[in-house]
């Protein structure tokens, strides 16, 4: 009798001890994120559909933007703790101006082989010898459309105009204020006669006749980073350890991304989830585009030489956008990334 | 006298201090707050900015552009809205067919018709000078057709009985007694076509300047004093437009403001 009582309080004991272990120690961070349905975000919504944020003990809250400039916003005024960040002339602003920012993570970028841009003309200037990059001369006077001023967009068909010769702020007319699917319209109705696209667009327009691609991003500035992810400074300081953990589930995320970009036939689950968050939609869609999904660094860092080459452009002999250059120090911590990274190595919390 | 004198001086000067009030506690705020230029900048730095967009040209331009893009559609709006109104107040035909057009297309929100204009007519001149005009022309003709409608049937009598044939009682006495609706109109009309053609200007992605493409283009930059500049710019010219149509509608129809 004394045996069975004692082997069911063992066993009781081990139940209870069993629960205390699978317990969490806390209660999960809560944290808001700012995305879009842009498949550079392609690592952010795998590690969040996979859960890998919910093992690192983080509850993500997305809040949907249509474009990143709208999140801006939305992390100065404290409603998001992370948000994407587009690598352009409102970033350098918005810091210098007090913002209570910074960059910590690389969200995709125009590597070698993977540029998520496109340089596209109208089917009448291609006729007309505008083919590849080295004809981008043939621009001058032209209108370019492209979405916001000192824009990712931009600055890539502002530098292919400099490789052609050309003055970005004298030779062309620049069209702004155009969201991406409207441009590609409007190629197709000879009302800009060049655009700089997402990729997808570039390849939609291309297919509709209404406006070959002459130059991928990648083909124009190799490397240039497209967007970044931003946390809000005061998270930072008082839950470093939630940003690093948001940070080691990123890189997981950024693991499996890469790899599917490369391979997509080889990554279904992947292809899947990238088509039910973006405005891709469908898997064939997704998989068609690749590998020019952007590249996203496999450490995580941003790219910090491109982003100030960007910012020296926007404040430089052509462009005056960015009025007060903001030093190094103060746009970007470093070292979320590497701790994740490192965490990440020694902990292994995916394997 | 030396009391109601001094009233009146006090209150002329009153909303001039109101301003200089409210912009000295702005600039007090900020500077003992420490608030960042992101979030609210200080009147004297928008100033700056105010200065120096005004030395270098942009501002001068692109209000220009935005002012000739709402008078001329305005003028469009003003002098179809006034026709089709006396028409519709003098022929009870025209009023019923316009009316019916009149009463489905007022309540269409006009912002909602940039993307279809853009479609239509581009993103040029055109398109802004049209969504201004669609816009001032609704409240004019409304206006217009109820002041024809309300004139005084006993000043229409008063001209009969004195010999006056159908066309002098329309000229001499119907449109004039009409000619406060048809300000009160013209009011209405000026007001939304300055906020649909700077609304236009923000979203038609066009590069032909104007007050709506410079507000949009500092805000994508988050050049925020420009922004506070540009709608400084925007209220101090929207009153002087609408206190210079008060100043006309004085002096076209003294009679109304007597008293």
């Amino acid at each position: 009798m004394i045996g069975l009582m004692g082997r069911l309080l063992a066993a009781g004991m081990s139940f209870c001890a069993a629960l205390i272990v699978n317990q969490p120690s806390r209660a999960a961070d809560l944290v808001r994120v700012g995305e879009g349905p842009f498949i550079t975000g392609g690592a952010f919504f795998i590690a969040r559909e996979k859960g890998y944020f919910k093992k690192l003990g983080l509850e993500i809250e997305t809040k949907r933007f249509e474009d990143g400039a709208f999140a801006v916003p939305a992390i100065i005024a404290g409603e998001l703790e992370f948000t994407l960040m587009t690598a352009n002339a409102s970033l350098f602003n918005s810091i210098a101006k007090g913002a209570p920012l910074i960059v910590i993570l690389d969200r995709g970028h125009n590597r070698p082989g993977f540029g998520y841009t496109a340089l596209s003309v109208t089917q009448a200037l291609h006729d007309d010898g505008v083919k590849s990059l080295a004809d981008a001369g043939k621009l001058k006077g032209k209108r370019i459309g492209v979405g916001a001023l000192g824009s990712i967009n931009q600055y890539n068909a502002a530098q292919a105009l400099l490789k052609a010769g050309l003055d970005p702020a004298k030779d062309v007319q620049w069209i702004v204020n155009v969201p991406q699917p409207d441009l590609m319209r409007m190629l197709g109705q000879n009302q800009v006669d060049a655009t700089d696209l997402a990729y997808q667009f570039g390849v939609f327009a291309q297919n509709n006749k209404w406006g070959p691609i002459i130059a991928n991003g990648d083909q124009i500035v190799p490397g240039a980073e497209i967007a970044t992810y931003a946390v809000r400074k005061d998270f930072l300081a008082k839950n470093r350890d939630a940003a690093v953990r948001f940070a080691m589930a990123y890189l997981q995320g950024i693991k499996e991304f890469n790899a599917a970009a490369k391979d997509p036939g080889a990554h279904a689950d992947i292809v899947d989830i990238l088509a039910q968050n973006t405005a891709l939609n469908k898997p064939e869609l997704v998989k068609a585009i690749a590998p020019h999904w952007s590249y996203i660094a496999d450490d995580g860092l941003p790219l910090v030489d491109s982003i100030l080459e960007m910012q020296d452009f926007w404040s430089g002999k052509y462009f005056s956008f960015v009025e007060k250059k903001v030093p190094r120090e103060q746009l970007f911590d470093l070292n979320v990334a590497k701790e994740a990274k490192a965490r990440l190595e020694k902990e292994k919390p995916f394997n | 006298m030396k009391a109601g004198r001094s009233a009146q001086i006090w209150e002329s000067v009153l909303p001039a201090l109101t301003v200089v009030a409210v912009a000295l506690a702005w600039e007090a705020l900020v500077r003992l707050r420490g608030i960042a230029p992101i979030y609210l900048p200080a009147p004297s730095s928008v100033l700056v900015y105010l200065w120096q967009m005004t030395v270098d040209g942009s501002l001068p331009y692109n209000l220009g552009i935005t002012l000739l893009r709402i008078f001329v559609g305005f003028a469009v709006a003003a002098a179809s809205g006034i026709l089709l109104g006396v028409a519709m107040g003098m022929s009870h035909t025209i009023a019923r067919v316009a009316d019916v057009w009149i009463a489905a297309l007022y309540p269409l929100p006009k912002i909602s018709l940039i993307p279809l204009l853009i479609i239509w007519v581009g993103t040029g001149e055109a398109y802004k000078i049209v969504i201004s005009a669609v816009s001032a022309f609704f409240p004019v003709v409304i206006s217009t057709y109820a002041g024809i409608r309300q004139t005084d049937r006993g000043l229409i009598m008063a001209a009969k009985d004195l010999g006056a044939n159908p066309r002098q009682i329309q000229m001499k006495v119907v449109i004039p007694a009409a000619i406060p609706s048809i300000f009160a109109g013209l009011h209405l009309g000026m007001g939304v076509a300055i906020i649909l053609v700077v609304a236009a200007e923000m979203i038609g992605g066009s590069s032909q300047g104007g007050m709506g493409w410079l507000l949009i283009s500092s805000g994508q930059v988050m050049a925020t004093e420009k922004v506070f500049a540009s709608l400084i710019v925007l209220a101090v010219v929207g009153a002087i437009v609408i206190k210079l149509q008060q100043w006309i509608d004085r002096k076209v129809a003294p009679w109304v403001h007597h008293g």
